[in-house]
């Protein structure tokens, strides 16, 4: 995994796939297993040499999921708190800690305790706390889940242009897909512990590589052998594909172009078989039909032809998609 | 809001009578308050001596539990290693068991003919028992375990990763302990202390049995007033015992108001 200074990079993935746990390796209070960790040519773990920098000479900032501000001190202190560790002066310190709350539009709260702040509030301060001990890398778990869902884009703005002035790197774990393009300017997905995928947003949602990103994008995922125009699927089926090309391929249809009938379809369609419906769900005007076959696909059709249809579960219906509708790329 | 209970006369008959079982010895005693003598027992120098002993001895084996059983409470919350519930076992003993088996222990362990006792003795001439830090030492070793068990649950109930927090701020261990662990768990290090303190304030078996009964070295405001009383002199083990009196009913009243709620 590699993340650039100055640039904003998203771990995002499903919960359990491991994303605090990399985010705690990082700043130290978890030791690696196997690894080396490296910020800035600045060596901080590697179990190889046996070598590791504990977490507190580590020049790491951290904003935690729910921002742990520390109860039973005012929030400039929370925000002195890194200078004063470091041995600041407690003049100095709080001089400095003024500065970041001002910058950071809190300077009228100084004297407040965290449990008195709203959500928005304690993750500006959350924030401030961790730049204020000028750290090289930032990292923030889950910066917005703690907060209701009516200031969330509001915190996501400012928190966004806050993360484009820091100089160094920036780490955001999210679940939130949203989120993550929203913030970052690269995705590294992380599935079952190892990074499935990374890139920009675009290159990302535009080649999933695993059933989360096309989940995430709202598109079907295949997985076969790609020979002589078409690509046989893993779990059966066989999909004719213009550019399949040859070898281990993904291959991705948008719901929307694939055609359902209640017949045979006639004409130019190549790639036809028969499934069952097997659950349809209302998503804005358009209704997302499952439908199970070889392969299962998920359909996107109007609400007028699932009456015209007579969709239902458990309906037999004819499936259709287009080989210039399949987009085949390497796995 | 607390909704309307039941009236229950038998519940309410029983908790009468329990309430008389508290009330009637405390009536009992300031009934026979000598009022007109007060001031004279309290000009008293062996009233004095061991009310300022009982002071002074009680705040010791307090300051000694602090610092001794907060880190064992910090150990028994935090690390992992065998026996530890052995240990755990150990450190509680003392609030179940009779005093005066303490001040036996304490005794055989630490007199002058005892395990740790006889070597120190020979080596610098100093014996424990029937001193003033004997007494400490006998009020810390029945109090302690209070503190030590209200601390660890304090540890055990606090987020750790406030901890993880101030780390990554750039605090070492010490200060991670000291600004963030110790106000962190304050309340219940206060109520431990109170805790401790007052079970300090009114020990006697394993005062009396290790340190013996000396007016003016060892002997505290209860040994005075079972003295006084065996020796007849009741309005002056009547008015110790007021005393007591008002100052646990301070504690308890502080330590409601500001721990216990309601």
């Amino acid at each position: 995994m590699q993340v650039h200074a100055g640039r904003v990079a998203a771990l995002l993935g499903p919960n359990g796939a491991g994303k605090t746990t990399v985010l705690r390796a990082l700043a130290g209070l978890l030791p690696l297993a196997e690894g080396q960790v490296v910020l800035d040519g600045h060596m901080l773990e590697d179990t190889g040499r046996r070598l590791r920098v504990s977490a507190e000479r580590r020049p790491v900032g951290m904003v935690f999921q729910d921002y742990l501000l520390f109860p039973h001190l005012s929030v400039l202190e929370n925000v002195a708190f890194g200078l004063r560790a470091r041995g600041a002066r407690r003049r100095p310190a709080r001089a400095a800690a003024a500065a970041w709350l001002e910058r950071l539009g809190l300077a009228s709260l100084e004297s407040a305790r965290p449990g008195t702040l709203s959500g928005g509030q304690q993750q500006r301060v959350a924030l401030a706390r961790a730049l204020a001990t000028d750290p090289r890398m930032l990292l923030l778990d889950e910066p917005l889940s703690a907060l209701d869902a009516c200031i969330r884009a509001e915190v996501r703005r400012d928190l966004r242009r806050h993360l484009k002035e820091f100089a160094g790197v920036n780490l955001v774990v999210t679940h939130d897909p949203l989120e993550a393009i929203a913030l970052a300017d690269r995705l590294i997905v992380l599935e079952g512990g190892r990074v499935v995928q990374s890139g920009t947003p675009a290159e990302v949602s535009e080649h999933p590589r695993s059933r989360y990103v096309a989940d995430l994008v709202g598109v079907n995922l295949l997985r076969g052998v790609a020979s002589g125009g078409a690509v046989e699927l893993e779990g059966g089926g066989r999909l004719e594909a213009v550019g399949a090309g040859t070898g281990d391929v993904f291959a991705v249809i948008a719901p929307s172009s694939v055609s359902l009938w209640r017949s045979r379809p006639v004409g130019s369609p190549r790639n036809v078989w028969t499934g069952r419906a097997a659950g349809l769900d209302l998503l804005g005007d358009r209704v997302r039909v499952r439908v199970e076959g070889r392969p299962t696909l998920v359909a996107e059709v109007t609400p007028g032809a699932v009456s015209e249809l007579q969709l239902a579960e458990g309906a037999e219906v004819w499936v259709s998609v287009k080989a210039t509708e399949v987009r085949v790329y390497p796995a | 809001m607390r909704l309307p209970q039941p009236f229950n006369p038998v519940l309410v008959a029983l908790a009468g009578l329990c309430a008389l079982f508290f009330v009637l010895p405390l009536v009992g005693l300031v009934a026979r308050m000598p009022w007109t003598s007060a001031l004279g027992i309290l000009a008293n120098r062996d009233v004095q001596a061991a009310l300022r002993l009982s002071v002074v001895c009680s705040l010791a084996s307090t300051a000694l539990a602090c610092v001794l059983g907060v880190p064992l409470a910090w150990v028994l919350a935090r690390l992992r290693f065998p026996g530890k519930s052995l240990l755990r076992g150990f450190t509680t003993l003392p609030m179940v068991l009779p005093p005066v088996v303490g001040g036996v222990a304490l005794l055989l362990a630490f007199g002058r003919r005892g395990l740790i006792g006889e070597p120190i003795a020979t080596a610098t001439g100093f014996g424990l028992p029937f001193t003033t830090w004997g007494v400490i030492m006998a009020e810390a070793f029945v109090a302690m375990p209070f503190l030590v068990i209200t601390v660890e649950a304090g540890l055990r109930s606090m987020d750790v990763r406030f901890e993880d927090a101030a780390r990554t701020l750039g605090a070492g261990r010490w200060t991670v302990f000291r600004r963030v662990t110790i106000p962190l768990i304050g309340p219940s290090l206060a109520a431990g202390a109170v805790l401790a303190w007052s079970r300090a304030l009114g020990e006697f078996g394993a005062t009396i049995t290790f340190a013996g009964n000396f007016p003016g070295t060892t002997q505290t405001a209860p040994l005075a007033i079972y003295i006084d009383l065996e020796s007849g002199q009741l309005p002056s083990a009547v008015m110790l015992s007021l005393l007591m009196i008002v100052v646990s009913l301070a504690v308890l009243v502080a330590l409601r108001g500001r721990y216990l709620g309601d």
